[in-house]
């Protein structure tokens, strides 16, 4: 009688057609997070700026990096700005009184509004928020703060390839799906259905200094936005009601530096030469609107238009209704440590 | 009087600008000569040309006297004529908007449609409002001028606008030049887009040729006017494929030199005639081919300010050559990357202005002279050519134009350097007895010799000073580390963007006190009274600058807005 030599496979295990690690420690989630870290004091903008710097240095010297590592810093770039979404809209509900007022009506969990502190509770607002499409960050600036971001086409166009591509890293290990190949236009793309992402360096230059520019446009447009509903300058209502609301401002720069200065922390970066000093921009924001009034007054010389009323001097709480319609809560601004 | 209000001399100042001539004055004053006629000729063909020439050598009056005649003879085309010299005001947008290169896609088109529009209503016979809609393709006039005054101020845009911006179309803007065309009762029409020489911002300029190049159709011929010695039109644009260059700088070698400019003067110069005959063609020379300059120093010569004629001629020249050379050196305040380029370009121009000297004093016994040097191997050296395409592009050397072949790029190997500052080295008074404008003037009339004087650039430069020609880039902004390739988007040390600074906000932080033009008492005056206006940015950003220059005792509405425009005209040359 021959002896059989013993069978590799010395389990009954007929699902074992691969070998399996088997789990030696199990995933402590909470010690992964860093309890120490204290809520930055850097503003959206520098923050964000501050990420991406740090994900440039892992490769900007080197001569040349793997397609996969570059998809892995693509990532974290766009994480970077999903990122400074948040922490825009956290901000902006804490300290401006217009968006606070748009997002007092929406709902968090009660886990939420349990263990968040108050700084942080506007986090709980995007819990279900994703911020994978021009169109979604436009409707959580629009939803959570009233602003409606005015982008050109042009730039929201090239956020949006980046997001598609995004999409086939996160989900697809870089492969291009038909879905991303119909957003992204069958005419260039229908040749490269499953067809995996190469991304060089000087493509992840591109993509990356895209995201960069494209983060600054909408940091640009939100103070915009955010800073033109503190002063209308187009009237309301019609015939002899017709008025041009009450503006936050004094045109006073001594009066109003404490309330322009908080909205110019909200958007302004401190890295050297980024962002003009905040008295230059409290002044191109005011002349340009006193510029405004002044074109409408002589506009409506011969029809019945009221000049806005000055708010008293020192007043942060007016009792004003910026967009004209509806009652408004006193204009609290409360500080960004509040 | 220097501490006197002296107004002429604001005057003057802004009275040689062909763009603040009226159209009578330019149609009255505008000289004919052979040279001239060929170039209007050029001007109103069917075909692509880019007019060359340096600053104040009458690209803008060319191309302004060639709409005009076309406005007056409905069997030309029409003649639509648009200025781009506020191109600079849209630069800030470089470092500020994602999207600065399609809001001056819109810019240029808008103003091409706006321009276009005006060439209709100069016609003598009126249209129907409904005509000239249609022919706008109901496009908004106002609304596009409202949009170029935003885009020329970086106002960020509404939603409106934007979407106003992005339904300017290079088809639409075609389709509305020929519109404009039929309505008119013309045949075709020749686009003059005047200072398209965007030299301070490659990336516009890029853009810029990209659309000079697609707008052309049969019936749509494009003309651009451009400096000399610019070769960065773009990736697109081949300059010689595309279509000819006509030279408007006058060559002081060119047969019809004297006459040419004596018979600009003429016309434009009260008392012409009494002004000796040597003195004119003195200042000619030392002119260099520039009218603008030769009317500034006829007048200069005819303040009389000095006792002798030999005096007041040296002086004129000497200043003239020194204002050269320092509107070359400003350069490197526009753009501080050619800091160095620009500095060692000075120390060539002045070793190529002694080398020619030298050559004239030894020539001056064989009744020959010498204006032309040949440098070899500028080719071989692109820091080198740079800098020999700077020193043209300022107007310091004349290139001798080379034929090439169709599709080569130009080649410049052989220069005269500026006449003025041959002049202010007495290189055409060697071995004479006494000083005459006569005998200089006698000098420079002589037969050329017939080897021109040649040097090599590895003659010309050590290889230490070759070697040490770079860009000057600035350091990151954050970390403060050196950079260590020009076209680096990020720091190398730090990971931070690397952001290029504003010329057109390093123009705005200038002294307002210093701005050329204005008299010692107007600058005491600003500084006195309205101390709060240092920079050349603090008058004009605010709302209306006239009424704060009022606030000065005798400065009444007439001075202010003189001042005003003498501001915004250093700004605009500065920025060119």
């Amino acid at each position: 009688m021959t002896i059989q030599p013993a069978s590799s496979v010395i389990s009954a295990d007929y699902s074992a057609i691969v070998k399996v690690a088997p789990f030696t420690q199990i995933i402590s989630t909470d010690i992964l997070f860093d309890k120490s870290h204290k809520l930055s004091k850097l503003s959206p903008i520098d923050e964000f700026i501050d990420n991406s710097n740090k994900l440039n240095l892992l490769w900007i010297a080197q001569d040349e990096l793997s397609s996969e590592f570059a998809i892995i810093l693509f990532l974290g770039y766009f994480s970077a700005v999903e990122s400074y979404v948040r922490a825009l809209v956290r901000t902006l509900i804490q300290v401006d009184v217009y968006s606070q007022r748009c997002a007092e009506g929406q709902q968090i969990t009660f886990g939420a509004a349990m263990h968040h502190n108050k700084q942080l509770l506007p986090e709980a607002l995007m819990d279900n928020h994703s911020f994978t499409a021009t169109e979604n960050i436009l409707k959580t600036f629009k939803s959570l703060t009233d602003v409606d971001l005015v982008i050109d086409e042009a730039i929201t166009a090239e956020l949006d390839k980046i997001c598609q591509v995004r999409h086939c890293c996160v989900h697809r290990f870089g492969k291009l799906g038909a879905k991303n190949a119909m957003a992204l236009g069958l005419t260039s793309h229908s040749n490269l259905f499953e067809k995996p992402l190469m991304l060089r360096k000087d493509d992840l230059l591109l993509v990356s200094s895209t995201l960069r520019s494209v983060v600054k446009t909408i940091n640009n447009a939100a103070y915009k936005a955010v800073l033109d509903r503190t002063f209308p300058t187009t009237p309301v209502r019609n015939g002899d009601k017709k008025i041009v609301p009450k503006s936050l401002w004094s045109n006073v720069y001594e009066d109003d530096k404490e309330l322009f200065t908080k909205y110019y922390k909200i958007f302004s970066s401190s890295n050297r030469d980024e962002s003009p000093r905040v008295r230059e921009m409290y002044t191109r924001f005011i002349t340009e609107k006193e510029q405004a009034l002044q074109r409408l007054s002589k506009a409506g010389a011969n029809k019945t238009v009221k000049a806005p009323e000055k708010l008293p001097i020192n007043s942060a709480q007016p009792n004003a209704n910026p967009q004209g319609a509806g009652d408004v809560p006193s204009a609290r601004i409360e500080s960004q440590n509040a | 009087m220097d501490n006197d209000i002296n107004e002429k001399e604001i005057d003057i100042a802004l009275e040689q600008r062909a763009d603040y001539i009226t159209n009578d004055e330019l149609k009255d004053g505008t000289a004919t000569s052979d040279f001239f006629d060929e170039i209007i000729t050029t001007l109103l063909k069917k075909q692509t040309t880019l007019i060359v020439g340096p600053r104040g050598c009458g690209k803008t009056h060319m191309m302004r006297y060639a709409s005009l005649i076309c406005r007056d003879d409905s069997r030309k085309p029409l003649a639509i004529y648009a200025s781009f010299n506020r191109y600079y005001r849209l630069e800030p947008m470089l470092i500020s908007r994602a999207n600065a290169i399609n809001l001056f896609h819109t810019w240029v088109l808008a103003r091409i449609v706006v321009a276009t529009h005006e060439a209709l209503l100069e016609q003598e016979e009126p249209f129907l409002l409904d005509d000239c809609l249609e022919a706008l393709e109901y496009m908004d006039v106002a609304e596009l001028q409202n949009l170029i005054a935003k885009l020329e101020r970086s106002l960020p845009l509404s939603q409106d606008e934007l979407s106003l911006a992005n339904s300017i179309t290079l088809h639409l803007t075609r389709k509305i030049i020929d519109n404009h065309v039929s309505l008119a009762g013309r045949s075709r029409a020749v686009l003059l887009l005047d200072d398209a020489a965007l030299t301070l911002t490659p990336e516009y300029m890029a853009e810029f040729f990209e659309i000079f190049r697609s707008i052309k159709t049969p019936n749509i011929s494009p003309k651009a006017s451009v400096y000399p010695g610019t070769t960065e039109y773009g990736a697109r644009f081949h300059p010689t494929q595309e279509g000819g260059f006509e030279h408007v700088w006058l060559s002081v070698s060119n047969p019809l030199y004297l006459e040419t400019m004596m018979s600009i003067a003429g016309r434009r110069i009260a008392d012409f005639s009494n002004i000796p005959e040597d003195v004119r063609q003195y200042l000619a020379y030392a002119a260099f081919g520039i009218p603008r300059a030769y009317l500034h120093m006829l007048m200069e010569f005819q303040k009389k300010k000095f006792s002798t004629t030999q005096q007041c001629l040296n002086r004129i020249v000497q200043s003239h050559a020194e204002a050269r050379i320092e509107e070359f050196l400003t350069l490197a305040i526009k753009a501080p990357k050619l800091r160095t380029i620009i500095e060692k370009g000075n120390v060539l121009f002045g070793k190529l202005v002694l080398l020619l000297k030298e050559a004239n004093d030894k020539l001056s016994v064989l009744g020959t002279k010498q204006l032309l040097i040949v440098i070899t191997g500028i080719k071989e050296q692109p820091m080198v050519e740079r800098m020999v395409n700077l020193l043209i592009e300022a107007g310091l050397m004349y290139p001798l134009i080379e034929k090439v072949s169709h599709g080569e790029d130009r080649r410049y190997d052989r220069f005269t350097p500026h006449i003025a500052a041959l002049l202010h080295e007495r290189a055409f008074s060697a071995n004479a007895r006494g000083w005459s404008a006569r005998l200089v003037v006698d000098k420079i009339n002589l037969k050329p010799s017939r080897q021109p004087l040649s040097r090599s650039v590895s003659s010309l430069f050590t290889a230490e000073d070759i070697s040490s020609l770079k860009f000057d880039l600035p350091p990151c902004s954050t970390c403060g580390k050196e950079r260590i390739a020009a076209t680096q988007k990020y720091c190398h040390h730090c990971g931070s963007e690397l952001l290029d600074s504003s010329t057109f906000e390093t123009c705005m932080s200038l002294p307002l006190y210093e701005v050329p033009g204005l008299t010692k008492w107007t600058a005491a005056k600003l500084k006195q009274d309205l101390p709060r206006f240092k920079t050349i940015g603090d008058l004009l950003s605010v709302q209306d600058p006239g009424t704060e220059l009022r606030k000065i005792h005798r400065v009444g509405q007439a001075r202010a807005e003189k001042i005003i425009k003498l501001v915004t005209s250093f700004v605009d040359e500065f920025l060119q």
